[in-house]
């Protein structure tokens, strides 16, 4: 079972490569086995599909210019890597639209991904291990950090989509967010 | 809030919230400044959120994206300012780009072309890299072939410059391909005369900055036999 996955890592690891040399057969490759996922993650932050497109786009070119910075020694998986990119140009255009969206500055630089040194990043199994964590918590925590995650939603909206004093969501999140980071650490 | 350095779980929650995107931007720059770990804890944060986005139902995107990309990364495509500048090349990298190309390159690399030097090991397998003079230095990318790291060591890969000493470039793995940027000003000079080698050390990389193992592989760069560019 490990095997398909290190074996699609290695694949997009070595594309990759090729890419960070301006191969565009390489970026082509890379395109193939991996746009209908990041277009998923654009179209669920972005909920238009004309937008979804221009950022999806914008994503490849940001890859063409900076696959030379995914650094695979260093434990980061290549779609993790892709998808942090995908999300954070997504919030952007949010962002842009005019819907606030604050907080991450640098500390969203994709650059910032590429020193995480954690070995932990199997796809599958950690997706699948989130999924566990995040069923244990209050359903109205869970509901709150993916929207959160997703939308770049603040406190005072989430409060109030889930008709909820601002405090109760804070501390609601707040322990959630431990309670998650207990679970996946366990 | 309080100004002291905050407990781990404190720590732990404020950083999942930057990385949920709910703090003010303020906010967050306090806090790096207040506590070194909380970059890495955001990235930590990052890291476990993620599979959130990658576990959604693919949805092939329309075509057209495609041939989008393809235009704007084809060589005769016309340059979208706007798309430059949102990577932060400004007109003087774009100029860099253009025409004064030749003066940043490293002597007797041509641009576009690629050299590759082989390392055999000497204990089996060889690493391959592959390099490519740009604008702004060379870029390289080592693949594995057919190479086992030892679990309790770490192959280490040197930048060996004439009359210099040897420079520790990263960490290779028998498991995959590694990238790397050499800017311009660490590599001046001909390819050619640049030696690569790979040295058996501690996990985690020589702890001196010397090579402190034993040497399994050395090449120098040559061209790539019938490399075509694809620039």
């Amino acid at each position: 079972m490990a095997t398909v996955q290190d074996e699609a890592r290695a694949a997009l690891t070595a594309c990759l490569g090729r890419v960070a040399l301006r191969d565009r057969t390489a970026l082509r490759e890379l395109y193939q086995r991996t746009s209908a996922k990041l277009f998923a993650i654009c179209l669920r932050i972005l909920s238009d599909g004309t937008e979804a497109e221009d950022v999806l786009q914008e994503v490849y070119l940001t890859v063409w210019d900076k696959a030379g910075q995914f650094d695979a020694a260093r434990g980061l998986s290549p779609i993790t890597w892709l998808a942090a990119i995908t999300r954070n140009r997504a919030l952007d255009r949010l962002r842009a639209r005019g819907r606030r969206f604050a907080g991450l500055d640098e500390a969203a630089e994709v650059a910032d991904l590429a020193p995480l040194a954690d070995q932990a990043l199997q796809d599958g199994e950690t997706t699948a291990r989130l999924a566990a964590c995040l069923a244990g918590l209050d359903e109205r925590a869970a509901a709150a950090i993916k929207a959160a995650f997703f939308g770049g939603q603040t406190y005072e909206t989430l409060a109030r989509l889930a008709d909820m004093p601002l405090g109760s969501m804070k501390s609601l999140i707040r322990r959630g967010l431990l309670r998650l980071k207990a679970c996946l650490e366990s | 809030m309080s100004t002291e350095t905050p407990d781990d779980d404190e720590l732990a929650a404020l950083a999942g919230e930057a990385a949920l995107g709910l703090l003010d931007a303020a906010t967050v720059a306090e806090l790096r400044g207040r506590d070194g770990r909380f970059d890495e804890a955001v990235r930590a944060w990052q890291a476990r959120l993620m599979p959130l986005a990658a576990e959604l139902t693919p949805i092939a995107p329309p075509a057209g994206v495609w041939r989008a990309v393809e235009a704007a990364i084809t060589p005769a495509a016309p340059k979208r300012p706007g798309f430059w500048r949102g990577f932060g090349l400004g007109a003087a990298a774009m100029a860099a780009a253009a025409g004064v190309l030749l003066a940043v390159l490293p002597r007797g690399a041509i641009p576009g072309q690629n050299s590759v030097a082989t390392l055999n090991l000497t204990t089996g397998g060889a690493f391959v890299a592959t390099a490519r003079a740009t604008a702004t230095g060379v870029v390289m990318v080592v693949t594995p072939a057919g190479v086992t790291v030892p679990a309790d060591k770490s192959d280490e890969l040197w930048l060996i410059l004439p009359n210099q000493k040897p420079r520790a470039l990263g960490l290779l793995t028998g498991s995959g391909a590694v990238a790397m940027n050499l800017p311009a000003s660490e590599i001046a000079g001909p390819l050619a005369a640049v030696k690569l080698a790979v040295s058996v050390e501690p996990p985690g990389g020589s702890p001196t900055g010397v090579a402190t193992g034993p040497v399994i592989g050395a090449a120098v760069f040559t061209p790539a036999p019938g490399e075509n560019s694809t620039f």
